[in-house]
């Protein structure tokens, strides 16, 4: 269980860091974005 | 949906001993995951109950893919974005099929002139257009971003013109380039402040419906 939740946290953080990069979310809601991912 | 996913990647974190910032970035990149594929199989299904699936997906990605860099006003919650997205989508995909049965050719090149003339401007006026959740400061990030919708839009010009092209000879081309309009327009009207507002007053229709009856 813990290699399955290893892979969904990589995943998660790598799709978290390519949204980072963009305006806003790809659709039309946005949560709050952590603080370590922000880029103003 | 939001809470569900912040519970299961507080589970992650739990289990593999990561800090809140960490298990803040995990829930954030898992809440894109979900969203996104189920916005996406959702405007896919009902694509195919109208018979129109390519347009759906023209709809949904010249959307997201300008919503990149433009930014543009936001629902309040993630179950009522996806309704919103998969709605529009469809609509937009069986608006498109209808349009392409009558071969208007001066009729569409008048809409695609005025129409990316008018996405331009509101490029140039408004975006990128952020959020107080991801708020955009810099002077620098903002002419990226500007930048960026400005080369998407360009590359939708030219997709545009290659649609009407060939939609001289074929109805689903016209369709197609029907569709990438709507896309185009919508995402462009939801910078702009009279999107805000259609979007809040959408924002506020799920109250109606959860409202209790008085007697």
């Amino acid at each position: 269980m813990k290699k399955l939740y290893g892979l969904v946290a990589a995943v998660s953080t790598i799709v978290a860091a390519l949204v980072a990069s963009s305006a806003c979310y790809i659709f039309f809601y946005q949560p709050e974005e952590p603080a370590s991912l922000r880029n103003e | 949906m939001e809470k569900i996913i912040r519970r299961q990647a507080s589970k992650i974190a739990r289990s593999l001993g990561l800090d809140a910032e960490r298990e803040a970035v995990v829930a954030y990149g898992l809440i894109a995951i979900v969203q996104i594929t189920i916005t996406i199989l959702l405007a896919l299904l009902f694509g195919f109950i109208i018979g129109a699936p390519v347009e759906a997906m023209i709809v949904c990605f010249s959307v997201s893919i300008l919503r990149k860099y433009s930014g543009g006003a936001h629902a309040h919650d993630a179950e009522f974005c996806t309704v919103v997205s998969v709605v529009y989508c469809t609509i937009a995909a069986l608006v498109s099929r209808l349009l392409a049965v009558n071969h208007q050719a001066v009729l569409m090149l008048i809409a695609i002139a005025v129409v990316y003339a008018a996405v331009y401007w509101i490029i140039y006026r408004y975006c990128p257009v952020d959020s107080p959740n991801k708020p955009i400061k810099t002077e620098k990030k903002i002419k990226r971003m500007r930048r960026g919708s400005a080369i998407i839009v360009t590359v939708y010009v030219a997709l545009q013109l290659l649609f009407y092209h060939f939609g001289g000879v074929s109805a689903a081309f016209r369709s197609y380039g029907i569709s990438l309009l709507l896309g185009v327009s919508w995402q462009a009207l939801t910078l702009t402040p009279i999107g805000a507002i259609l979007l809040n007053k959408l924002n506020d229709l799920p109250k109606y419906f959860r409202k209790e009856d008085p007697r």
